[in-house]
């Protein structure tokens, strides 16, 4: 039986340094749904920008700065939360999850800074709708925690983390995942192919989007609300 | 400017915080009867036989994932090495074909014994199969049990996970170094964590990973994955397969790691898991043909882990997305030819047993031939070969 093939204990003590890499953009099956995704996130970024900066500053500094604070850490987080299931269908994995996150993060940091210069109280309502949100993340947590063993308090304050983010833009998040569980359901009950897994993946991104988008959305009517046309049609009847 | 600064910087965030927890350094550690390094457990260590050769370990070296380790290691027994399954039991040499099944045993619940009779042919205890009939096959079993009195009396703690199993079923529930005894098989066990402090009755249990087999096992290795939920442990050993040599591989990646780490990594548990035990493979023994099989916890046949995994094993059959746990694609089986393969070692057929003798997981089966001429006594040839057709490849 001694033969080079049974020279493990002679190359054994090659130690070896490895770190995980992957390829920048994601690849495989999972490409055209995260490539919608991020379409999706950069019409609406460029949708916000293109309204912002039409906009006259009403509020203070500080609110935009807070708002886009906030906007970013929710938008990154959602995305982050919609995009684990279906980036990891791809090669590429948590380095496109990354990049989900980040654009969702600038697309939330655009809508965020958008809402808190132009309207104080759009931003309070978000943040006292976040802080609603993290502590039903802290429960849910918590929960978790007594019945997953490698739970401890760090995920419940990770659970607090996404209940933050979730909580911020709440309408947005309970439609778009609402949308995305039926959709996802009608897709597994009708699509041989469609699995369990895929249902969720349609359900979280679908959550993802629609709290992101609910920042957008929100971004454009407290700049309608403080917009003063510059071209104005005077029409009396 | 006020939207680009901090867009710019949620974006750093985002992609810094996604790739900087997926790190690893993996090497080699001294040759240890119990665990790597000297964290072994007095009683254990009593109990290894240090006559025999030395399992060799391979496993994370960077001390986040160091220290965890060796903490878990020093709640288990020592490692079962049989190499020999006894020379009534051994398959006869040159037979052209080779069953490898990947299966997770349930913390002992599978009935192993019921499924080596109904599925192989192969008869366990009293009247065994008689050897002319006998096709060699390999067990990579997962969440294999072993009941030892040689193992610390400890207070539960965060390195003793949860008691599991085993199930109430009919028929006698075996540990698996009695699975080994009464089928007369070679078992290579390891175990990855306690199972519970201890029993009811008083007993104490591990479980983990083993390679059980008809044919002699040579160079048994331990490699253990980056620490994310719980300890886990691949065990490695070689076969004299239908075209040569053919290395095996038990494995058991996490399931999930915990929430915060998940946000972190991308949810890179698996990733991680399963690219270092490609790399220990790769480093170790590149050269031989080698089938890797086991509870990968997948939820699909599409998932990252699996999609980098298969490029390491380039010769293996397509990712088969039948379930084996309720809803869920989570065992596969992998082989790839090796630099010294040349062909000689092709997958036949791969596919699903349909039954699960009662464990929560059906088996995988994976059929390799010679493609050469046999060596050595060809009368085995002959024995007909059980096709497992729900996917079949031979690249």
């Amino acid at each position: 039986m001694q033969s080079q093939a049974f020279s493990l204990i002679a190359l054994d003590h090659r130690a070896i340094a490895v770190r995980a890499s992957a390829p920048l953009l994601p690849t495989g099956h999972g490409t055209r749904a995260i490539t919608v995704l991020l379409c999706l996130f950069l019409a609406a970024s460029a949708f916000t920008a293109v309204n912002a900066s039409g906009q006259a500053v009403e509020g203070t500094p500080g609110g935009a700065i807070a708002g886009g604070v906030l906007g970013a850490y929710s938008g990154g987080m959602l995305a982050l939360v919609g995009s684990l299931i279906p980036c990891g269908q791809t090669m590429a994995g948590p380095t496109c999850s990354a990049w989900v996150a980040g654009i969702g993060g600038v697309v939330g940091a655009t809508a965020g800074a958008t809402v808190g210069a132009a309207d104080d109280e759009r931003f309070v309502r978000r943040v006292e709708a976040g802080m609603i949100g993290a502590a039903a993340g802290a429960v849910v947590g918590y929960a978790l925690k007594g019945v997953v063993r490698q739970y401890g308090w760090l995920d419940v304050v990770s659970g607090a983390a996404i209940g933050l983010a979730v909580g911020s833009s709440a309408k947005g998040a309970a439609i778009g995942l609402g949308a995305g569980a039926l959709a996802g359901g009608v897709l597994l009950a009708t699509v041989p192919r469609v699995r369990v897994t895929d249902a969720v993946a349609v359900s979280a991104a679908g959550l993802a989007l629609g709290g992101i988008l609910g920042w957008v959305n929100d971004a454009v009517r407290a700049n309608e609300a403080s917009f003063t046309p510059v071209f104005s049609v005077s029409w009396t009847p | 400017m006020r939207f680009g600064i901090a867009g710019w910087m949620a974006m750093a965030g985002a992609s810094c915080l996604s790739g900087c927890a997926l790190g690893y350094t993996m090497g080699t550690a001294e040759p240890d009867p119990v665990c790597p390094g000297a964290t072994s457990n007095p009683l254990a260590a009593a109990q290894a036989d240090r006559s025999r050769d030395p399992i060799a370990w391979f496993g994370p070296t960077n001390s986040g994932d160091r220290a965890k380790l060796d903490a878990w290691c020093a709640t288990v027994g020592a490692p079962i090495v049989r190499l020999d399954p006894g020379g009534a039991s051994t398959s006869p040499a040159g037979a052209r074909t080779l069953t490898v099944v990947a299966w997770n045993v349930s913390v002992g619940t599978g009935d192993v014994p019921a499924f080596l009779a109904a599925e192989l042919g192969h008869e366990c205890g009293a009247g065994r199969t008689p050897p002319a009939s006998r096709r060699p096959f390999v067990l990579l079993l997962q969440e294999a049990l072993r009941r030892s009195a040689r193992m610390p009396d400890l207070l539960p703690q965060p390195s003793i996970p949860w008691r599991l199993g085993p199930e109430e079923r009919p028929g006698e529930i075996l540990d698996i170094a009695q699975v080994a005894e009464r089928c007369g098989l070679s078992l290579v066990y390891v175990p990855s964590s306690r199972n519970g402090p201890q029993t009811e009755d008083g007993l104490r249990e591990d479980r983990g990973n083993a390679v059980l087999s008809t044919l002699p096992l040579a160079e048994p290795t331990a490699i253990e994955l980056p620490f994310e939920a719980g300890r886990k442990v691949a065990v490695a050993a070689t076969v004299a397969g239908p075209g040569g040599p053919v290395r095996v591989v038990s494995l058991h990646l996490d399931v999930a790691s915990t929430l915060l780490r998940t946000l972190l990594t991308g949810n890179g548990t698996r990733i991680r898991q399963a690219e270092a035990l490609a790399d220990a493979l790769e480093v170790m023994e590149p050269a031989l043909p080698t089938v890797a099989g086991g509870d990968f916890n997948t939820w699909s046949e599409t998932e990252t882990a699996l999609r980098r995994f298969a490029v390491r094993f380039p010769d293996s059959p397509p990712a088969d997305p039948t379930p084996t746990r309720t809803h869920f694609p989570t065992d596969h089986i992998f082989f790839r030819q090796g630099e010294w393969g040349d062909g000689g070692t092709v997958t036949e057929s791969y596919g699903r047993v349909p039954e699960r003798y009662h464990s929560d997981h059906h088996p995988r089966v994976l059929e390799l031939a010679a493609s050469g001429p046999a060596q050595g006594d060809p009368s085995p040839a002959r024995i007909p070969v059980r096709r497992w057709s729900v996917s079949t490849s031979s690249r």
